[in-house]
């Protein structure tokens, strides 16, 4: 069962979460109603509603970036290094432990 | 219970669809025929798929089922001429793009109608509805439609595209010459309804490959130099490519956005608790618009071809068949909402297919929300008496859902 935490930012609220079954992180996060993760576009890449930033990457999580991605991340709010969009984030054996941290929209 | 040559009759006779009459006969064919071999009196035959689910298959797979023949049914439903086909940008215009050119030239532009882009232009919309509903305060007596519903994309759009204030209304006169040439108000004596939609088409596109060439030459802080700046990764896109890029935003942003709004105000006058209610609520604004657009469903229908032989719902198709999803239906279908026929601002959740799905999603998504979510209860704020002057008229198309002509009061007391 492996777990992944979600942390909102704006309330600093916590969700520890398990990923069983889901296809990606923003499907965990829209599963369980974790605020300010909306994923309106299902992961298609076109909506920019499921912005995290990593706080923690399992040892052996691979999770590549592609270059829509990356054009994504240049009009969320506020991107850093660690931005990521979590519907490109995958669930796969490695996941558990990962830790995100939710910005607002 | 209506015959099959009057369904095929109806279905083919764009008259049928102006008001929301028509339902009665989707409720019919959801029930006894959800996927129906439809047969009209002239043009050719199609599929009319009227499920939720049979509409969400055809959009999910736009390999199978291809956008080449145009969005939505055509009028007369007669194919296009090679010579008409260039000109009404098939091939090239993105929702006349199949996979993968498709891809090529959707992901680039998503990034900018993504919501985190489009949110930051609230205090413009907001300014822009002020301004549509001083000019309509002032006045008083005025028509919904012209007035406030379609003044709201052209200033937004328009304005966000960077079209020069005084080809506004040209620019709009165009778009309703393409769109409707099934209404009569709408055609002209030297063109019948192809050629209409077709020059018209042309006309709108002459004008946005202008502004390319020239955000080209000399950009500005527009979405016209975005499109025209836009690369594939490697290659800028061409003239014409970026021409109808531009094309899209134009018709796509001008057209469904004044319906929705048109008929969402007419729905929630007709029902002054829930007006009352979402204007002393604007929390309730992001599931009003929802409920709006699906109650609404301001483009009717999604036209696919198949390019391979398939099956579905029991029917065995040809490649080639042509494929009509009635999204109109799958937005009242029972097995999916609760109440379909019931309006209410409240409705969660509310997967209504206003907007397609999957590949051709509509780009602008995230702006027409907005621009409704400002809108809607800012007329009930300002105008809680708002009432009607006489019957609105409704669009005749078998695609579009709207209104041409709404007289209505605004404040009742000013007089
Ligand atoms: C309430 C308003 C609107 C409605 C109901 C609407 C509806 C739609 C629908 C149903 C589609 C999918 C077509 C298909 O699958 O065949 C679509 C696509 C599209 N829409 Fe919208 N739209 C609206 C507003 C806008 C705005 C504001 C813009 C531009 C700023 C826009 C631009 C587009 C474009 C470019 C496409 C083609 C996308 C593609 O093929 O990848 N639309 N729209
Ligand atoms: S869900 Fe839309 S970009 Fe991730």
């Amino acid at each position: 069962m492996p777990e992944v935490t979600f942390t909102v930012e704006e309330t600093g609220t916590e969700f520890v979460l398990d990923a069983t079954g889901h296809a990606t992180l923003m499907h965990v996060a829209v599963e369980n109603d974790v605020p300010n993760i909306e994923g309106e576009c299902g992961g298609d890449m076109s909506c920019g509603t499921c912005h995290v930033y990593v706080e923690r990457m399992p040892v052996g999580y691979l999770a590549p970036q592609s270059s829509d991605e990356i054009d994504m991340l240049e009009v969320v709010n506020e991107p850093t290094d660690a931005s990521r969009l979590a519907c490109q984030l995958p669930v796969n054996e490695s996941v558990g432990g990962l830790r995100l941290r939710v910005p607002k929209l | 219970m209506p015959d099959v040559l009057d369904i095929d009759q109806s279905l083919t006779t764009p008259s049928f669809f102006a008001g929301m009459g028509f339902h009665d006969l989707f409720t019919h064919l959801r029930t006894h025929d959800p996927v129906h071999w439809t047969k009209g009196a002239d043009g050719r035959k199609f599929w009319s798929l009227s499920k939720y689910a049979d509409c969400l298959t055809i959009m999910a797979d736009p390999v199978l089922f291809s956008t080449i023949a145009g969005p939505h049914l055509p009028p007369l439903a007669r194919s296009l001429t090679p010579e008409e086909d260039e000109k009404f940008g098939t091939n090239v215009h993105i929702l006349m793009t199949d996979p993968p050119d498709h891809g090529r030239k959707r992901r680039p532009m998503n990034k900018h109608f993504a919501v985190p882009a489009v949110t930051p232009m609230a205090p413009l919309f907001t300014e822009i509805v002020s301004e549509i509903l001083d000019a309509a305060a002032a006045r008083n007596d005025v028509d919904l439609v012209d007035d406030i519903a379609a003044q709201l994309p052209v200033k937004v759009i328009l304005r966000l595209l960077g079209v020069a204030e005084e080809d506004w209304a040209a620019l709009q006169d165009m778009t309703l010459r393409t769109l409707h040439a099934q209404d009569a108000e709408y055609q002209d004596a030297e063109h019948d309804e192809i050629s209409a939609k077709v020059t018209y088409m042309d006309k709108v596109y002459q004008y946005c490959a202008g502004l390319i060439r020239d955000r080209r030459a000399s950009p500005q802080a527009d979405y016209a130099t975005i499109l025209a700046q836009l690369t594939d990764g490697g290659e800028p896109f061409t003239e014409r490519e970026a021409g109808f890029m531009a094309v899209g935003f134009v018709l796509g942003g001008l057209e469904g956005t004044r319906n929705a709004v048109s008929v969402g105000l007419m729905e929630l006058m007709d029902r002054p608790e829930q007006a009352r209610l979402l204007a002393g609520a604007p929390e309730l604004a992001k599931s009003a618009v929802e409920e709006v657009l699906r109650w609404s469903t301001p483009s009717k229908n999604r036209l696919r071809v198949l390019t391979a032989d398939t099956e579905l719902g029991g029917h065995r198709m040809s490649k080639g068949d042509w494929v009509i999803g009635w999204v109109t239906s799958a937005n009242r279908d029972e097995d999916v909402f609760d109440r379909p026929f019931t309006f209410d601002i409240t409705r969660t959740p509310n997967k209504h297919l206003a907007f397609g799905q999957g590949a051709h999603v509509c780009l602008g998504r995230a702006m027409a929300r907005l621009e409704m979510e400002i809108m809607l209860p800012e007329v009930f704020r300002r105008f809680p008496r708002i009432e009607r002057r006489g019957e609105p008229e409704w669009i005749v198309s078998d695609n579009a859902t709207g209104l041409k002509r709404f007289p209505v009061r605004l404040n009742p007391e000013a007089r």
